[in-house]
């Protein structure tokens, strides 16, 4: 039976100065998701993520954590989650070593395991070092090893991947790809599409507090209309009949002096050029070009930075 | 809560500064006083409680401030840890350790002074803790409940040296049964009392604490 993990129903959040994190939230993830928020900062990320762990309290509407309010989880309930908050939960005066000791005693975790973890996360060299002379790469993978040391069903984790040198930024990704193999159901953030895009099977994009997009990798395309764009220029200005013509006949997304855009992920190339010469109208060039999502999304970021 | 006090005496074993601070002064206080003029070969019988408070003043701040410095108190409630887990294994960290510390010094006073401190002992045994732990109360509400710490730290460092210049000053080597009774029983109804008003904080103090 496939059941609900994470549920938000109606969920809005509304800081007490005012600031509208979160408006009318509806999601719900099932057992074995892996699921990315994405979204520029400020967009409410860190806000959702509090919620889940019940350090906020919504304004509105309801959070549930496999059916139990997350304001009110039982500690029964919270040895079931695994996670990563921004603020990472390590401890800057006590070793490598001794944070790892420190969480799976809270979490009731075999103390052998320590030993595994911090091995297997690379760090079994530095495990006598304080966390305040690690760099920021060890760090974070010291906060993930952490917040998995006691094997949890769910991780939820805020940005793991964001500030890191492209080598660590690399490493985390693959570790985490490694656990989104199992049955876990894993929720994370970034404000990076390239670290979603290789972790997850369903990228959720939220904007201003507000979901834009839900969905696979595909559905997501489909949703922000992704495909490809194709720009024929040709040897003379387009106008009158002829211009109203061919804007009826194809997606025509512009057209300019001697270009015209084409867009849609089904227009067949050809016939418009087939076209355009039975009209008189030489071809001189025609470029194709696939537009990413990552094409869309910087595209929104774009728009809210000019806003 | 076994973890909590688990790492906060970790971190008090990095504080080796204080730590090393903390048992000279104790040594000295509880040796220098049999050798004070007109003293001779006697124990005050609240020595063993200046290690106790004099730790209890160092090492409040360093239990109560470590989040703030590591901001990690969302990470601990978020945690299957509950409140009353993270404040009891706090206060009881800082207990322990001092408590532990005044022991070690003391005991080998007392064994030296031989029998007839019966009174030593009990101070030692009873009132020790018992105002310990009232004092370690009282700095666990003013660390949840005033927003600049800094104040709580000048306040420790004054009731340290007032605990200190008493101490020289006042070489008690007797004290009478009902006196000690009623300093006890006062101890205790303050343990009480303390512990109803930290039964007051919640998550969502703590919370306003971090943000
Ligand atoms: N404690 C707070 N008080 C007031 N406003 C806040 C607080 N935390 C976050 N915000 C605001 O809420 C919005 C969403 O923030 P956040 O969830 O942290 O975004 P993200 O993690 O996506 O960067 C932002 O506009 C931010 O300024
Ligand atoms: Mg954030």
């Amino acid at each position: 039976m496939v059941s609900n993990v994470i549920e938000f129903q109606d969920v809005s959040k509304t800081y007490p100065n005012g600031t509208e994190a979160l408006k009318e939230i509806d999601v719900s993830i099932n057992e074995g998701e892996v699921v990315g928020l994405i979204g520029q900062n400020g967009a409410g990320k860190t806000t959702t993520v509090k919620l889940l762990l019940g350090l906020l309290k919504p304004t509105s509407g309801i959070v549930k954590l496999w059916g139990e309010h997350s304001y009110t989880l039982l500690s029964k309930t919270k040895k079931r989650i695994g996670f990563l908050l921004e603020d990472k939960g390590l401890y800057e005066n006590l070793t490598v070593e001794e944070n790892v000791l420190f969480w799976a005693k809270v979490y009731d975790a075999d103390e052998q395991e320590v030993e595994k973890t911090l091995k297997g996360w690379n760090l079994w060299n530095e495990r006598k070092m304080f966390v305040k002379d690690l760099s920021r790469g060890m760090k974070q993978r010291l906060a993930i090893a952490k917040a998995v040391i006691h094997n949890p069903h769910f991780i939820v984790m805020d940005e793991p991947t964001s500030n890191l040198d492209p080598v660590s930024r690399r490493t985390v990704v693959d570790l985490l790809k490694g656990f989104a193999g199992s049955d876990r159901t894993i929720f994370l953030t970034s404000h990076d599409l390239y670290d979603i895009e290789r972790i997850c099977t369903r990228v959720i994009m939220i904007r201003c507090g507000v979901i834009i997009a839900d969905g696979s990798m595909e559905e997501l395309r489909r949703q922000l209309k992704v495909g490809k764009e194709v720009k024929i220029t040709v040897s003379r200005d387009i106008e009158g009949v002829l211009r109203n013509n061919i804007s009826k006949r194809y997606p025509i997304k512009e057209i300019k002096d001697r270009e015209i855009l084409v867009s849609g992920e089904h227009c067949d190339t050809k016939d418009i050029v087939r076209f355009l010469i039975k009209n008189d109208v030489d071809v001189e060039r025609v470029e194709e070009k696939k537009i990413t999502l990552e094409d869309i999304y910087i595209e929104i970021i774009k728009e809210d930075e000019d806003r | 809560m076994k973890a909590i006090v688990w790492k906060e005496t970790r971190i008090f074993m990095h504080e080796k500064a204080k730590l090393i601070t903390l048992i000279l002064v104790s040594l000295f206080i509880i040796f220098i006083n049999p050798f004070l003029p007109g003293r001779e070969g006697t124990f005050s019988l609240i020595s063993p409680l200046v290690p106790t408070l004099l730790g209890i003043c160092i090492f409040s701040p360093v239990v109560f401030q470590t989040e703030r410095y590591s901001r990690t108190l969302g990470s601990l409630l978020a945690s299957p840890l509950s409140v009353q887990d993270i404040i009891l294994g706090k206060c009881g960290a800082v207990f322990l350790f001092s408590y532990s510390i005044t022991l070690l010094t003391s005991i080998p006073v007392l064994a030296v002074m031989g029998t007839g401190f019966l009174m030593g002992i009990l101070m030692l045994l009873i009132t020790t803790p018992i105002w310990g732990f009232v004092l370690i109360e009282i700095f666990c509400i003013a660390y949840a409940t005033i927003k600049n710490p800094m104040v709580l730290q000048y306040l420790a460092m004054f009731i340290t040296i007032g605990i200190v210049i008493t101490m020289m000053n006042n070489g008690v080597t007797s004290i009478d049964i009902h006196l000690f009774l009623i300093l006890n029983s006062i101890g205790i109804v303050l343990i009480f009392l303390l512990y109803v008003l930290m039964g007051g904080i919640n998550k969502e103090k703590m919370m306003r604490i971090i943000s």
